[in-house]
């Protein structure tokens, strides 16, 4: 029922007047919850960024001094990085792409104590598929019941004072991380989400014809009117400057993503959980130069991201980037790499305590599976994520977000 | 209403509405996974023949449905699997304006690389946008007008399948592969895809030699072109497989004849004897792969007469054309464990039994009770709902240029294209500018916003064939802009005269209203004749009540003068058709 057939009924049964006044006083209250809101402290926001097509997580975090990694049989120089800086963690340096001068994620974010990398991490099924991997890694495993664990975790966080813009996928699809009828809107573009009809309030009727329809997508048709308002006015308006490589003829996904990401926490509409995507990593052929240009432009957009953002904000933000898997060991003959199993996640924001995390075996105890072996069950980063010092679950509920987390052990990456 | 007053009935509304059920979504976490399973609230029932041609078209005509009511559904779709016997004018159009999109060899490869010598810098500066442009406006313009469209649909189906991406390269393999294929037999097809460029370049295999060959073509063939994921294969299946596809690869030398066709290298094979699937395969070098093929066609399951191939093809067509969850094999994208009796398992069984006849198994799935019984359990995807729209509008030849296609659609790709590999979900919408102005361009505009240009999607997988996946906000949006934009499209008068399919009048302007007669009727009568004439279907009760008051003012029951009739037929058909009652299909 529309709000304007709740005022027809009150009409029809001579109560206009006194229904009128009660939405006008519940209306009160709640431009006063909002206010108090805003004056609060900023939400806690957890943004999930997904390299999609199993990124080379050796390509980031480098073992550099591993002699499998610099057994030229194994790993040509030309399929490692051009150049390394050091890391201050034993065994490890970065790619140089990653402290650009402009922009630089290690000096900024790392060296500055805000990012944590766990190596080596695995899901539940070695299975080198793209597609089947990433439906585990965003069901958390759970890929019968096929909804998304931000979805999931959407489902048992407390409701914000606005929670129709609670999970926003800022993507034209709907990924499987949003899959789910727990209130995830998928928005590609806020500064085009509106409507542009000649009759005025259009929305209305169409979300009429939708009415009952529980079943996504019909689902989301009565969200999505519900949302623009939202978008199209605070969000639009949140006043974060574009970033730079957006408005560039071959633009960069992740400073889009991270954008649009900033622009919602600004904007204070309640947004608990985002998710973006960032493509163009399954590199079968010439593993350095496309991975290195990947991989430097996501670098420079979270420091982008982390710039835009004001302390207060960057402390109340947790960003997690995963992958499906890593890649193989060996290069190729196309000097690329092939699907392997154990990656490489990154958390970063203003919570975290740095560090390298998990375990660690030598790369010589993959070679038999030709891939980084998986040590780290990725669900602990999930943990972590959603977990008490993240969007704040405790052990009970996360333990029906990851039903497959026997038991919650943090790594201890966010304070 | 103004702005400021729109945004209180809103916040209003949600206190009212939002809250107690937002009350109820917490709870519910707790009473996991039932609480997670919605339901469909259905819809009145629709007309066998209208949900058939729903689902075998890109959207229904007047003329189809004329057509389908006089031959009966059997003998309709007879004519169409013998689809060279249905007469096509656009057939004729087609090959003229997109001479590109019907070369093949390396008569298309030359036009693409002209040069005799790569020049400095790389030779693709070419004549690719104009490529690309006519490749894709072959697809659309096809879809769009073709009257074989059961046979269009495969094309798109067998299109995803066997995805490539980038539509420069695509143009010889849509003819070889997939449209030469998509009513014949599927083991042909996959042969012809093995010797595609198209696919070689794209998935490595044309780089792939000893003796680290390049496993991306192997898996695949065995993940999404055959098996199914995990089906009956594991990584030692990979790397033999890679072996055996070793020194497949395409003729890189510019003064050859057969230039950028596949050719074999022995040099850059892995020779020796394999083991795949369990079976030895002896190292004959080419050949292997004839004896590959035929081991992976016929692979089955311990105790399974039915092949792993058959079963992962037929549940794929039975979720493009019954529903999301055929029978019960559903895990997200894969087929899972299907089950004995089910549709899946009875259209495979029909499948293999045919050698893999592909009108075979169209015949049985679409025969099928599950079929009869799936009306509005799909989710129409960008291309669908986009060409769909125009022709449940009836939009004829006449505003829809063929080269006006294809310059929008170079435009689009050279905007667009941003390389290989690269998955362009954000910024394909980033750079959107206004609906522009003209039926051409809303369209191609509306299809590349919704992220489903044909031949445009970056990996293998091809467009995902799901509601739950393009049922987003975003795309809800774009939808209700476009469909708004064309209903209120105001048609000049010489198109009327060409195509009428209604009385019309000096006020009848828009394409909705010149739809209706130009006189004075009750609100529900325009509702009604709407509804009648663009979903072929009535509204329930409360659906027509809703867009009657809406244009009668908030009084369902009024009766509208004949301006008002003209001005709200637009609104009637934008709600329509941006409703449920369309976009399910």
């Amino acid at each position: 029922m529309s709000d304007q057939d709740i005022l027809d009924h009150a009409r029809a049964e001579g109560s206009y007047g006194k229904v009128a006044a009660g939405l006008a006083a519940a209306a009160a209250l709640l431009a006063a919850q909002k206010a108090a809101a805003q004056l609060s402290a900023p939400p806690k926001t957890l943004v999930v960024l997904f390299q999609r097509f199993a990124a080379d997580g050796l390509m980031a975090l480098v073992p550099h001094a591993d002699p499998t990694w610099n057994d030229e049989s194994i790993r040509p120089a030309a399929t490692r990085p051009l150049e390394l800086v050091d890391s201050g963690v034993a065994g490890w340096k970065f790619n140089k792409v990653l402290n650009n001068s402009a922009a630089p994620f290690v000096r900024d974010i790392w060296d500055a104590g805000d990012a944590a990398f766990i190596p080596a991490t695995r899901i539940e099924r070695d299975t080198r598929s793209h597609f089947t991997s990433q439906a585990i890694m965003e069901t958390a495993g759970a890929t019968d019941a096929d909804i998304g664990f931000c979805s999931r975790a959407l489902g048992a966080l407390p409701l914000p004072v606005e929670p129709i813009l609670r999970g926003v996928s800022l993507s034209p699809y709907v990924p499987d991380l949003g899959r789910g009828n727990y209130g995830f809107l998928s928005i590609a573009d806020p500064d085009t989400f509106s409507l542009a009809s000649r009759h005025p309030g259009i929305h209305e009727p169409i979300l009429g014809t939708y009415q009952g329809q529980t079943q996504e997508p019909g689902a989301v048709a009565q969200r999505t009117a519900e949302a623009i308002e939202n978008v199209s006015t605070q969000v639009r308006n949140a006043g974060i400057t574009k970033f730079p490589e957006i408005d560039v003829p071959n633009p960069s996904a992740a400073a889009w993503g991270l954008w649009n990401a900033a622009r919602f926490i600004r904007a204070r509409v309640g947004t608990q959980i985002l998710t973006t995507d960032v493509g163009g990593w399954d590199h079968h052929a010439n593993v350095r130069g496309n991975t290195e240009f990947h991989l430097g432009r996501l670098g420079r957009a979270l420091v982008y991201f982390r710039r835009a953002l004001t302390v207060e904000e960057w402390a109340n933000t947790t960003v997690l980037v995963m992958t499906e898997f890593g890649r193989t060991i060996r290069a190729n003959n196309s000097s690329g790499t092939d699907h392997g199993y154990g990656s490489l996640m990154w958390v970063a924001g203003g919570s975290v305590n740095q560090g390298v995390y998990g375990q660690w075996q030598p790369l010589a105890n993959g070679l038999a599976i030709d891939a980084t072996p998986g040590l780290n069950d990725y669900q602990r980063a999930f943990a972590d994520v959603l977990g008490p010092n993240g969007l704040g679950l405790d052990a009970a509920a996360l333990a029906a977000v990851l039903p497959a987390l026997s038991s919650y052990t943090p790594y201890g990456i966010l304070r | 209403m103004g702005e400021s007053v729109d945004l209180r009935r809103r916040e209003v509304l949600r206190t009212l509405v939002t809250a107690p059920a937002a009350a109820t979504l917490g709870s519910m976490l707790w009473g996991l996974p039932q609480a997670w399973a919605g339901t469909a609230a259905a819809l009145p029932d629709l007309d066998p023949v209208v949900h058939f041609l729903r689902r075998t078209s890109f959207g229904i005509r007047a003329a189809d449905l004329t057509a389908i009511r006089a031959s009966g559904i059997g003998a309709y779709l007879e004519t169409q699997l013998a689809s060279s016997m249905v007469n096509d004018t656009a057939d004729a159009v087609a090959r003229a304006r997109y001479p590109l999109a019907h070369l093949t060899g390396s008569a298309y490869w030359r036009t693409i690389f002209p040069n005799p010598v790569v020049p400095k810098g790389g030779d693709f500066a070419g004549h690719w946008p104009a490529i690309a442009g006519q490749v894709m406006a072959n697809q659309i313009y096809r879809a769009l007008f073709s009257k074989r469209q059961l046979f269009e649909v495969m094309v798109q189906f067998w299109s995803n399948h066997l995805n490539t991406f980038d539509p420069t390269f695509k143009g010889a393999e849509q003819q070889t592969v997939i449209r030469a294929n998509a009513l014949g037999n599927f083991k042909t097809m996959i042969g012809a895809s093995q010797r595609d460029t198209a696919m070689s370049r794209y998935l490595n295999n044309g780089e792939s030699r000893k003796p680290t060959p390049n496993q991306n073509y192997a898996r695949e063939l065995l993940e999404l072109h055959t098996l199914g994921e995990g089906r009956g294969y594991g990584q030692p299946d990979v790397l033999a497989l890679s072996a055996i596809l070793s020194g497949h690869t395409w003729d890189r030398s510019r003064t050859s004849a057969t230039f950028a066709e596949y050719t074999y290298l022995p040099s850059w094979h892995v020779n020796g004897d394999k083991v795949l699937l369990g079976t030895p395969v002896a190292g004959t070098g080419q050949s292997e792969i004839d004896t590959a093929l035929s081991l992976i066609f016929s692979a089955c399951a311990p105790g399974d007469a039915v092949a792993y191939a058959a079963q992962f093809v037929a549940f794929k067509l039975c979720r493009h054309f019954v529903s999301d969850l055929p029978g019960n094999a559903y895990v997200p994208d894969h087929i899972g464990d299907i089950q004995s009796g089910d549709l899946v398992t009875r259209a495979a069984a029909a499948f293999y039994g045919s050698g893999y006849d592909i009108k075979t198994v169209l015949r049985y799935i679409l025969k099928s009770p599950e079929f009869s019984a799936s009306a509005d359990q799909k989710f129409a995807r960008p291309m669908e709902a986009g060409v769909g729209l125009l022709r449940t509008l009836d939009v004829s030849e006449t505003e829809v240029l063929p080269d006006e296609l294809t310059s929008y659609l170079q435009k689009l790709v050279v905007d667009g294209l941003e390389g290989p590999n690269n998955k362009t979900i954000n910024r394909t919408v980033a750079a959107i500018p206004a609906v522009p102005e003209g039926v051409v361009g809303a369209l191609t505009t509306y299809v590349r916003d919704g992220g489903n240009l044909p031949g445009y999607w970056p990996t293998p997988d091809g467009y995902p064939d799901k509601g739950t996946f393009w049922g987003s906000a975003t795309q809800f949006i774009t939808r209700w802009n476009y469909i708004a934009a064309e209903c209120e499209r105001d048609v000049k008068q010489e198109i009327l005269t060409i195509s009428p399919t209604g009385p019309t009048g000096p006020t009848s302007s828009t394409r909705a209203a010149r739809r209706v007669p130009n006189v004075a009727m009750p609100a529900r009568q325009l509702v009604r004749l709407l509804a009648s004439s663009l979903l072929h279907r009535n509204l329930s009760a409360d659906h027509e009540t809703v867009v009657a008051a809406f244009v009668a003012g908030g009084h369902a029951e009024r009766t509208l003068s004949a301006g008002e009739v003209a001005y709200m037929a637009s609104a009637a058909a934008t709600v329509l058709l941006s409703s449920p009652y369309m976009q399910l299909r």
